[in-house]
């Protein structure tokens, strides 16, 4: 070795390269720590003769997916309650969160055969198609979750004759307005077109690639489309647009309820009512179409809810498990109270101060259209041409 | 010892990065070269295609002029970070004022930590309906504006959000104008202004291209801003691209806009290389 003084730049050029090499090794280390499958580690139990005897059986981990915010705190709490009550064994939980449905299928779809999510919530009926259709998700039979016989909706999560989700909230997305911005009532989907709105910008609507088109398919169906014949709503989009009627378009429920409480937005078109509820605002200042006494009168509202999904994994059968409990009546109303949705469990109740919103289940199909599947493999093309006609006319 | 020893362990280090940058990008590349079907069980399906390229620069299509807002909205807000970022640069370089240059560094520096979100929502407060800027409107008697969904808000937030930046990368280059060069013209007689333009601002021009450089890639890139203070009026390439991935599964279309994007801003940055070398060898000349 080289009796040279090493001078300060060599020094640090070495300590450099050394922390790089322990950063990269780290970096290794951590990856495979996280992609490596993990062991159960057996528990032991103590038993009254002091002597402790290793049990055979290890506590299962299941990993719930969930929208953040109220959703994440009611599955924390049914979770709990899960854990508590469940007799098959030792189990404990875990959340994992996200913002759309659609990021849960991609974080599901990314990491497989890794298993990030046991089940998650997902929208009805598109995102429980998106997950059936990316073969990630288990069928469900009313063997394995027997609460499915005790749910509305369950045709909506069934698809080529299998059920593929536990429905657990109803809610329309509707036409919801500011009654003391608007000034008057609004009863039919054409009052949009009227003066009160022309020139104002003060109507939002969702971005058809986020509500899986429901604004376009309202609107189609105000004028003799639907979801299989588009253009209706198309050409309805683009009158209001040219009217100056069409202020911007929303891409979450935290967007659609900060526009709407703050009053930028007189009108959402089409969203759910939960943010309202949720925020507390007065029903002096607000309404939604249709509801249990209202309907829109020249079109109907979009039927919507959300499921819950079981993804193929090893943990299956405790997610199934986890999902029927989901479903009983207390958890499915611990699961809608916070925004206020309407429970699918048949002996559930919605909250009292947002039952009113919604049409009873003897209306739904009177006041709600509730879209087939079919038009989803259009989706990307509805969204290209809303790019093309539509944004160039609000911009 | 060899002078390149310590070379050695880097190695690892710069094929782990390298195999990071390299190997995503020719997986998107492919990627954007298949067919799309929707809502297919496998990202990658179909044949190859050049179905993807074609869409996109269709001018019928939306997506050149998604391009076009993109670079457009970003040009008009990096011009405007840069002269508003180049002033408070060139008072933190250039001030005696001890303690006011710390106090304007460091409400740079926090501001620099603070969140893009948070940023952004802080612009809805100050634009919202009910917002700071519209309840003094009010009072004074003037109609409530609609600023939330306008060019002008996704120009403010993206100011906001690379302002900080824009300050430390221009406060370095205009130290490093020999004060005495000033010094100099002031004595030969030239004012204030005459200095700036003629010596100040030639010397800080490396600075300010590579400012421009960076705050560009930064709001080129840019996905809350828009979204959130634009309300989707105004779309750029990463709302795009989110959409494409996201929403309705078109990984090909998704990695297609990706790979164009990728292509012309490496062609922005060789020729911003290219000027910066020009100018570095008129600055020396």
């Amino acid at each position: 070795m080289s009796t040279e003084k090493i001078s300060r730049r060599s020094y640090l050029k070495w300590v450099g390269a050394g922390v790089a090499a322990v950063a990269v090794a780290g970096t290794g280390y951590g990856a495979y720590q996280y992609l490596a499958p993990k062991e159960q580690v057996p528990t032991t139990q103590v038993v009254p003769t002091t002597q402790v005897v290793p049990t055979t059986q290890a506590a299962r981990r299941l990993t719930i997916g969930v929208w953040g915010g109220t959703g994440e705190d009611a599955i924390r709490e049914i979770n709990e309650h899960f854990v508590q009550q469940y007799t098959k064994g030792p189990v404990s939980t875990a959340i994992e969160t996200y913002g759309w449905s659609s990021e849960a299928l991609e974080k599901a779809r990314a990491s497989w055969p890794k298993i990030v999510m046991d089940a998650w919530g997902t929208t009805v009926p598109a995102g429980v198609w998106k997950a059936m259709r990316a073969e990630l998700i288990s069928p469900l039979t009313y063997d394995e979750v027997p609460e499915l016989r005790n749910q509305l909706a369950v045709e909506n999560v069934t698809h080529d004759g299998q059920i593929w989700g536990v429905p657990i909230e109803l809610f329309v997305e509707g036409l919801q307005y500011r009654k003391d911005l608007v000034g008057k009532k609004i009863t039919k989907f054409s009052d949009l077109f009227s003066d009160t709105f022309k020139g104002k910008k003060r109507i939002y609507l969702s971005l058809p690639s986020w509500s899986d088109g429901s604004w376009l398919i309202m609107a189609a169906l105000s004028r003799g489309g639907d979801e299989n014949n588009i253009d209706p709503g198309f050409e309805a989009t683009k009158e209001l647009a040219k009217n100056g009627a069409i202020g911007g378009v929303f891409t979450s429920q935290t967007d659609a309820s900060r526009l709407f409480m703050s009053g930028d937005a007189w009108v959402l078109g089409t969203c759910g009512m939960m943010s309202p509820v949720r925020e507390g605002l007065s029903l002096d200042l607000w309404d939604i179409l249709p509801n249990r006494e209202a309907i829109l009168e020249d079109t109907k509202g979009i039927g919507a809810g959300s499921a819950y999904v079981v993804l193929k994994g090893q943990n299956q059968d405790l997610a199934k498990d986890w999902v029927n409990f989901l479903a009983t009546k207390d958890m499915d109303e611990t699961w809608c109270a916070p925004n206020g949705t309407l429970p699918t469990n048949k002996d559930a109740h919605a909250r009292e101060d947002a039952a009113w919103a919604y049409p009873t289940p003897q209306d739904w199909t009177k006041k709600c259209h509730v879209p087939g599947v079919e038009y989803l493999a259009q989706l990307d093309a509805w969204t290209d041409r809303w790019n093309r006609e539509i944004i160039p006319l609000i911009s | 010892m060899k002078r390149s020893s310590w070379q050695l362990l880097l190695i690892p280090g710069a094929a782990l990065v390298g195999a990071l940058l390299v190997v995503p990008l020719v997986m998107l590349a492919d990627m954007s070269l298949h067919r799309y079907v929707p809502f297919a069980p496998s990202i990658v399906v179909g044949g190859y295609t050049l179905d993807s390229y074609l869409i996109f620069f269709n001018p019928v299509e939306a997506y050149l002029r998604v391009l076009y807002d993109t670079l457009a909205i970003s040009l008009y807000s990096v011009v405007l970070t840069i002269l508003l970022g180049f002033s408070i640069a060139h008072f933190l370089a250039r001030t005696k004022h001890v303690r006011m240059r710390k106090l304007v560094m460091s409400i740079t520096i926090a501001s620099f930590f603070t969140g893009t979100l948070v940023r952004v929502y802080s612009w809805v407060i100050m634009l919202g309906q009910g917002g700071v800027v519209n309840t003094v409107l009010y009072a004074l008697g003037f109609e409530r504006l609609r600023l939330i969904g306008t060019d002008t808000a996704i120009i403010l937030g993206l100011i906001h959000s690379s302002l900080s930046l824009a300050i430390l990368v221009l406060v370095g280059s205009i130290r490093n104008v020999d004060p005495s060069v000033e010094q100099a013209a002031w004595t030969l007689g030239a004012d204030p202004i005459t200095t700036f333009i003629r010596i100040t601002l030639p010397l800080s021009m490396p600075g300010i291209l590579a400012a421009f450089v960076i705050l560009y890639a930064w709001d080129a890139t840019a996905f809350l801003v828009p979204m959130i203070l634009g309300a989707g009026t105004h779309l750029f390439i990463a709302n795009l691209i989110y959409d494409k991935f996201m929403s309705t599964t078109n990984f090909p279309m998704g990695s297609a806009i990706s790979v164009v994007f990728i292509l012309i801003s490496l062609l922005f940055f060789s020729l911003s290389s290219a000027l910066a070398k020009k100018l570095g060898r008129t600055t020396h000349d």
